[in-house]
């Protein structure tokens, strides 16, 4: 009888092992993949609208297919961001919000477009972030080449393994 | 058992030729005309240099502007004294439209309170002529950027931010970066402007 006692406790043992186990594993996963920001991105011209929300990098391109704005050289566009620190758990401090607009070689291109030449538009803002931080940015942009841009808006130093972004392309003709 | 009278162990031991000894507030209060009178001014002075520390200087917190293109770069930042009845022309930047522009703003708290919930604004609005007092309008189609952002600045924490853009109708525009919800601390809401000219 003893010996039986013996084995289910042994049991129960590797039992509860293995559960602190499995929900340590989660909670490392949850706060690895946690939700950092809360990202609107808008892109609006004369007769369209677009907008794009929060994607998550890598891959560098996310998870999400990227929306396409249809506009014409020299209109007036309004782009306009707003980003939302949403991570419940930790300050951010120092985080910066990248933001540009760029030529790429087609849409739905994987690579982000290299920022050395031909950028409409670029910033950067470096903040520390609480818990429902927000920043924002509403800019007038014109485009004077046809082609298609990359409009994206990224968060920088998250101190994750992941970063967020939010891209919109505009197809110029 | 009878119990000894107590005896004023300060004036009136120094009448009996004994060193004197401290009396208790109470009795010099009573016997020092002067007593009252010095109370209540270091009680007035305590309160003045209260109310001072708790309001801050303008230097706790600062605000600086930087905007640069093909021209030249200008800089500005906030000093005390500074608030909607200036002493000082703006200084004015000037531009050609179209011309690639770079806007770079910085807030800093020195203070040792901490600052919640600070909104720092940042624009570059139309305006109807250079050194104009009332704020200009901040309608979209008057606004060639305008960003915000929240944060709580303690001693030591600062935000910055640099930002590219173009501006495509020529005319007088205001450039602002200023700090809202630290006016309450101190004297003024720390800015720092600068009009720009753009032909």
């Amino acid at each position: 009888m003893s010996g039986v006692c013996q084995i289910q406790k042994a049991r129960h043992r590797r039992f509860r092992r293995t559960a602190a186990l499995v929900v340590t594993a989660l909670m490392w996963a949850g706060s690895a993949w946690a939700e950092h920001f809360d990202i609107t991105l808008t892109v609006e011209g004369a007769d369209e609208k677009q907008e794009a929300y929060s994607d998550e990098s890598p891959p560098v391109e996310g998870l999400h297919t990227r929306p396409v704005f249809h506009g014409k050289v020299s209109e007036a566009f309004t782009l306009q961001f707003f980003m939302t620190y949403v991570n419940p758990h930790d300050v951010l401090k120092q985080g910066a919000v990248h933001y540009f607009l760029a030529p790429i070689g087609k849409v739905g291109q994987k690579e982000l477009p290299s920022l050395a030449q031909d950028v409409v538009a670029e910033g950067r803002l470096v903040l520390d972030f609480k818990t429902k931080g927000r920043a924002g940015l509403k800019q007038q942009f014109r485009i004077s080449r046809p082609g298609v841009y990359l409009l994206r808006v990224e968060s920088e130093g998250s101190k994750s393994d992941h970063e967020h972004f939010s891209a919109i392309e505009l197809d110029i003709k | 058992m009878s119990r000894k009278p107590r005896l004023n162990k300060g004036l009136d031991g120094a009448r009996n030729g004994k060193r004197p000894r401290r009396c208790s507030r109470a009795a010099h209060q009573k016997r020092c005309p002067l007593a009252e009178r010095t109370g209540s001014r270091i009680g007035v002075f305590v309160a003045i240099l209260l109310g001072l520390t708790r309001l801050g200087r303008a230097e706790d917190f600062s605000a600086t502007l930087e905007l640069s293109g093909a021209g030249g770069t200008q800089k500005t930042e906030s000093a005390a004294g500074l608030g909607r009845h200036r002493e000082k022309a703006r200084p004015v930047f000037h531009a050609a439209v179209s011309e690639a522009l770079t806007l770079r703003w910085k807030c800093s708290s020195q203070a040792a309170k901490l600052f919640e919930n600070v909104l720092v604004h940042v624009y570059v609005a139309r305006e109807e002529k250079l050194d104009q007092d009332d704020p200009p309008d901040l309608k979209p189609d008057r606004v060639a950027l305008e960003s915000a952002i929240t944060m709580d600045f303690k001693a030591g924490d600062s935000a910055h931010a640099s930002l590219t853009f173009r501006v495509d109708k020529p005319g007088i525009y205001l450039v602002r970066v200023e700090a809202q919800g630290v006016a309450e601390s101190l004297p003024l809401e720390p800015f720092a402007a600068l009009d720009m000219e753009v032909k």
